[in-house]
């Protein structure tokens, strides 16, 4: 790595951040390892919810990194090697899901697998647990597809990032900029189709067969769009700790941060959009088959929940937003960024976690559940910082640099 | 501001890289643009006349066909039970799905500062408002008794009857009324500076007089300007969440049903996206000739098309995305009605619809991947027609196939339209035609002082350019975007 030929005035100081997130890895990891040894059933449930929760932030990070290639902008140019380093974490991160396959295996021999279809006693005929329609998923949904899948997933998000993050860094040090930029473009095209594709399936897999029964055509597309709303959020506050490297000041206006501010409204707005789509086209069906996932997420306190999304993941960043000025301004977005990750967290747990616990109480009470995504999340940042810390903060060769200083100072 | 000249003169070769071919002043784009409607009656094209005449014929089909129905009723359609929804459901939501193209360009991307929109937006403005009122009148003409249409709208009444506010079909009046006025009003705001660029030109008393009153006493005072700029923010503001609504709304009409096929939780977004791919299909359809006819290659270039491409493509893999997901849940549900629903599709009577679908929507989009594709005008305009076609093929896919055959055999039937279903869709084209003719004739196509603006941005660029020093390089001058947009559209 060339970390050393760069100058100070190029790399963010991450050092403060990383520590916070080395910190957080060791509770959270360590308060994980506690409850494995207490209860690895319950360790194994919290593990998946917070795998899905922190991989979110790194697939969001490597969705805008290709978008922004293609569509070019302010916003993308800034954000980059933030999108990248988060991205780049992803062939790390494959190891972590070695635990959400080892679950689908059952490799803990739990009596009653928690991913309904990995029991096998519920997919043999004859036996009497056998469940029909769930034993019509089985060639799709076994351990061994299912891992399958995973390595696949990895595979294309690890090419993705790796590749992405390459050829950035070849332009940094003078390959010729049209020629990588066009690289880049080219590869986020077809890049963008497969993630989709992929990420929908990741979702479905690990996050949507837990009810082995129930489906919905938007889960995966759910899923994308909550990890953009948090990866936007992630940016925002990435940026209050990177602003004070020198070429932020010499290259960065505001309108950027403008854009991002505009962008996290507007998934604000698409997270509702999609979570109320859903639940109105299942209130109005009524059929059996779909409502018994909302019935479990509504009964025994979990209503309390929905109201509050509705109020902190909807009302409140929608107007926090809403304006022309707060947008413009860092330290406000901080805030309403911070909000939004926490929210995230609680939409996440609804998500997931009535799978497993019927009151909200029980999944609060449940310590492993924040030990979960304090510890993975803690290593995601330690990672990120990791990787801003090996380049520049800016692709400063970047035809799209042009767009930063079109905007002016405002 | 000054008046700006053009940094190169003399004909440049459309590369497909700008959105504003040089050569162009202020008073050029106002007399190119702003002569069109103020040419005498006396002197109107032959062209435009042909065109007009035979919009207008398909007009009185139209109108026979909807006197036809007032006399006869809707059994002269081919509904029956339990088809009950036909061609006039799939024609109604076809037309609007054409029109949203027309207020992405307007107000979303107004709000994302492209400025690329500029020469295509009242264009596609218009397009907007006449297939809202080609679509409007369809649910209008299906009720029945289409004169007590007032009925869907809630007021006390000596009946004691109110719509059910928990339908779809319900929320449906509101939402195309809603949208039908708010993109009128951001029509009619966006066209008073134009009006009184026309009053001031024109020769004709008449013309200076009607155009006079049409721009409400517009004087170009700072304080007029500022105004405007305000509104067109609002109004802006205002639409992108109703072209939105409209299209889930129209979604949910369907997947609030227990219907297999309709009740599918992705419909919402996979319409919207829909909608505005078989939206921008036609504006490029309309556009290809329109510029060539009036001469705007200048205005209308090779990169919009471009970018309109990538729109559609865009789009279209989104559609394919709900096409899959649809697949995928029939394939993983366990549910026999759904598995027999794609089994239906891909094998039941009318299954020749949904592999046209597949080829129009996915199969024949994907050459747009290549940019040598995306700048073919022939190309675009083939692939453009496939793609009005196939969107069409997607509503008959979802209304008919799923109706003909629902849960119990002995209530399955076949949907055959009639001649009157085949008349009153072609006859609609007239109704639109009409309407486009018409605006061409009269109303400035383009909007002249924004592309006044652009121009001036554009040469404000140029110049930045050539002072950082980076010279006339040719490659990347003026690459179009009067200021880097947020999430660009392309």
């Amino acid at each position: 790595m060339a970390t050393t030929t760069l100058p100070r005035t190029q790399v963010p100081q991450l050092n403060r951040v990383q520590v916070i997130g080395i910190g957080a890895a060791v509770i959270g990891l360590a308060l994980l390892g506690l409850g494995f040894v207490l209860n690895p059933e319950q360790f194994a449930k919290s593990y998946i919810f917070g795998f899905y929760y922190t991989i979110a932030f790194s697939l969001g990070c490597l969705g805008f990194l290709m978008v922004q290639h293609l569509t070019g902008g302010a916003w993308g140019i800034t954000a980059r090697r933030i999108f990248e380093a988060g991205a780049m974490i992803l062939p790390i991160f494959f190891l972590a899901s070695i635990p959400v396959i080892m679950v689908a295996y059952n490799t803990f021999g739990f009596e009653h697998a928690i991913y309904h279809w990995a029991n096998p006693r519920v997919v043999t005929p004859g036996s009497p647990e056998f469940d029909p329609i769930v034993a019509h998923k089985v060639p799709w949904m076994s351990p061994l597809w299912f891992a399958g899948r995973m390595v696949i997933y990895f595979a294309i998000w690890s090419i993705l990032a790796f590749l992405l993050r390459t050829w950035s860094l070849q332009q940094d040090r003078g390959a010729d900029p049209i020629v990588t930029a066009t690289r880049m473009r080219r590869l986020s095209g077809i890049g963008v189709a497969l993630f989709v594709l992929s990420v929908t399936f990741f979702a479905l897999d690990v996050g949507m067969s837990l009810d082995a029964h129930w489906y919905s055509t938007i889960y995966g597309a759910h899923y994308i769009v909550n990890a953009g709303l948090g990866t936007l959020a992630f940016t925002i506050l990435a940026l209050t700790q990177v602003r004070q490297t020198e070429i932020f000041h010499e290259h960065v206006p505001v309108k950027p941060i403008h854009d991002l501010g505009k962008l996290m409204l507007a998934f604000t707005v698409l997270w509702t959009y999609m979570s109320f789509g859903q639940y109105v086209i299942i209130w109005s069906g009524d059929v059996a088959e779909f409502t018994p996932w909302y019935a479990r997420r509504r009964e025994a306190g979990w209503l309390v929940v929905v109201i509050f999304l509705m109020i902190a993941a909807f009302l409140m960043p929608f107007f926090a937003l809403l304006g022309r000025k707060p947008k413009r301004n860092l330290n406000y977005l901080a805030l309403v960024a911070t909000w939004i990750i926490v929210v995230r967290l609680i939409d996440t747990a609804w998500i997931i976690l009535p799978e497993f616990h019927a009151t909200p109480t029980e999944a609060l009470l449940t310590f492993t559940n924040l030990a979960a995504p304090i510890g993975l999340m803690g290593v995601w940042v330690a990672l990120w910082a990791f990787f801003m810390q090996r380049a520049s903060l800016l692709p400063l060769n970047d035809p799209q640099m042009e767009n930063l200083h079109a905007g002016g100072h405002h | 501001m000054a008046q700006a000249q053009p940094l190169r003169t003399g004909p440049q070769p459309d590369t497909g890289e700008m959105y504003l071919l040089p050569g162009e002043t202020y008073t050029s784009i106002s007399r190119k643009i702003g002569d069109v409607p103020l040419v005498s009656p006396l002197q109107t094209s032959r062209g435009w006349l042909l065109g007009f005449t035979i919009a207008f014929i398909l007009l009185m089909v139209y109108f026979v066909s909807i006197a036809w129905l007032f006399i006869k009723g809707v059994g002269i359609w081919g509904i029956n039970v339990p088809v009950a929804w036909g061609m006039d459901i799939i024609n109604f939501v076809w037309w609007i799905g054409i029109g949203h193209a027309g207020t992405l360009i307007s107000a979303i991307l107004l709000l994302l500062n492209q400025g690329w929109r500029n020469s295509i937006n009242r264009f596609a403005e218009a397009m907007t408002l006449f297939a809202v009122a080609c679509a409007g009148l369809y649910p209008i003409l299906h009720l029945g008794r289409p004169w007590l249409f007032y009925w869907l709208i809630p007021y006390p009444n000596t009946h004691g009857m109110w719509p059910n506010f928990r339908s779809a079909l319900a929320w449906d009046v509101f939402a195309i009324s809603t949208y039908a006025s708010v993109s009128l009003v951001f029509w009619l705001v966006g066209l008073l500076p134009d009006f009184a660029t026309l009053r001031d030109r024109a020769t004709n008393i008449w013309a200076k007089r009607a155009y006079g009153i049409a721009a409400l006493g517009w004087r170009g005072s700072a304080r007029h300007w500022h105004r405007y700029e305000m509104a067109s923010l609002l109004l802006a503001g205002l639409s992108t969440p109703l072209v939105v609504s409209v299209h889930s709304i129209i979604s949910l009409d369907f997947a609030i049903s227990q219907v297999p096929g309709w009740q599918v939780t992705i419909f919402p977004p996979y319409f919207v996206a829909g909608a505005v791919f078989a939206g921008f299909a036609m504006v490029i359809l309309l556009m290809a000739p329109v510029r060539v006819w009036y001469g705007f290659q200048n205005y209308i270039t090779m990169r919009h098309f471009d970018v309109m491409a990538k729109v559609m493509l865009a789009t279209g893999m989104v559609v394919v995305y709900g096409y899959f997901m649809e697949v995928w849940a029939a394939l993983y549900s366990g549910s026999r009605y759904e598995e027999y629903l794609l089994f239906n599709r891909l094998n039941g009577p009318s299954a020749w619809a949904y592999y046209g679908l597949l080829f129009c929507n996915a199969v024949a989009i994907q050459p747009l991947w290549f940019r040598r594709v995306r700048q073919s005008i022939p190309a675009l305009i083939i692939i453009s027609l496939i793609v009005s076609v196939g969107m069409w093929l997607e509503r008959y896919v979802i209304i008919v196939i799923s109706l003909e055959r629902e849960f119990l055999p002995s209530s399955w039937d076949l949907y055959i339209p009639t001649v009157w279903d085949w008349s009153l869709y072609i006859g609609s084209f007239g109704l639109f035609f009409t309407l486009l003719f018409l605006f061409i004739r009269f109303l400035p196509m383009i909007n002249i002082f924004e592309m006044r603006m652009f121009q001036f941005q554009e040469n404000e660029r140029l110049h930045r350019r050539e002072r950082a020093g980076h010279g006339d390089t040719g490659r990347d001058i003026v690459t179009g975007k009067s200021e880097p947009g947020a999430a660009g559209a392309d």
